[in-house]
């Protein structure tokens, strides 16, 4: 009964983090990022997913959230509606939504390691436990993402306020 | 080195993302704890109480079945006044576990419901309660609660089973 007042306590105190990160490995769908999340809650108070100690405890919670959510999306890919073309979208948002852009273009796991080391400020080894990839695996695909998205910058001159960007990508 | 303005474009991106979605509370997602067990046990209470709140609409329903096989009103309340309703239940519990009986003699199949009619009858008409052992000299044992109900016993309150079934002692 400790144990499990005591891990209620910390799934409470990461749960944001959690659900943040659940909404991102599952393309911001709200419904399956609460399946997702409260199915790794089960798995944590029933000890199926063990906290073993050997990275920090939200690390691991958003590895289990992580594996959860690919064995969710595996299991309902044929539920799963397709999002709104990105090209489509380029036509509507105005120049100055350029990054915006160059992260929809982004692939999912680029998307994520950008997510956890901008966003969560995690370290690429952070990332590599979390995303369940080697170092250097993420690294490149860190380092794609933010090619991908100076590339961007880089081919939008029309505008004059992403220009001190490229200089630093 | 990342461009700080970059991350915070990226940061905001991220947040506006996340906002639009919206946020889904710990207490809607997390398993409810044993604790809760207070809860459950107030959510049996209120469903036996409901049940037993409706015990009365049982009650005249027995009667109406009751008063279905006899004619006479106050034979019926006589019966429900010596707490029949319990032994009905269990009566029509045993009934129902031994529906399909055959006469031992005639090899006849003995009809649950007009044993149960008769039975109802007689113990309507015999405004006794039911004995605990049966004083018959037939020794019939196969009745429920020491009740006879393959013969007339002499106690008067088993059912008269030989017009119904033809299974009867002659």
């Amino acid at each position: 009964m400790l144990r499990r007042r005591r891990l209620l306590q910390q799934l409470r105190v990461h749960h944001a983090d959690a659900l943040n990160w659940a909404l991102i490995c599952c393309d911001y769908d709200r419904e399956m990022a609460g399946d997702v999340l409260q199915t790794v809650y089960v798995k944590v108070l029933e000890g199926n997913a063990r906290f073993a100690g050997r990275a920090m405890l939200r690390t691991w919670l958003l590895g289990v959230v992580r594996n959860t959510a690919r064995e969710v999306r595996r299991n309902n890919v044929a539920l799963l509606v397709p999002l709104p073309d990105k090209t489509a979208r380029q036509s509507e948002m105005s120049g100055s939504d350029v990054i915006d852009r160059a992260m929809d273009e982004l692939s999912d796991m680029q998307r994520q390691v950008i997510y956890l080391v901008f966003h969560r400020e995690f370290t690429l080894e952070g990332a590599a436990s979390i995303l369940d990839a080697n170092v250097g695996s993420i690294r490149r695909h860190y380092h794609r993402a933010k090619q991908k998205i100076g590339s961007r910058l880089a081919s939008n001159d029309q505008s004059d306020v992403e220009k001190p960007y490229q200089s630093i990508l | 080195m990342t461009n700080p303005m970059l991350k915070n474009h990226i940061n905001r991106y991220f947040d506006d993302r996340l906002q639009s979605v919206g946020g889904v509370e710990f207490d809607a997602l997390a398993p409810r704890s044993r604790r809760d067990w207070p809860v459950a046990a107030l959510a049996v209470g209120a469903l036996v109480g409901v049940m037993l709140w409706q015990w009365p609409e049982q009650s005249s329903t027995l009667k109406d079945e009751l008063l279905a096989t006899t004619s006479r009103q106050s034979d019926a309340d006589v019966f429900l006044d010596y707490q029949g309703r319990r032994f009905l239940y269990e009566y029509l519990n045993w009934r129902s576990n031994n529906a399909l009986r055959t006469n031992s003699r005639s090899g006849r199949l003995i009809s649950p419901w007009l044993n149960h009619r008769s039975l109802m009858v007689s113990l309507s008409r015999s405004k006794r309660l039911p004995y605990k052992t049966c004083n018959s000299r037939w020794l019939c044992n196969r009745g429920f609660n020491g009740i006879c109900i393959r013969r007339k016993p002499p106690c008067g309150i088993g059912p008269n089973l030989k017009s119904a079934t033809n299974s009867g002692r002659t």
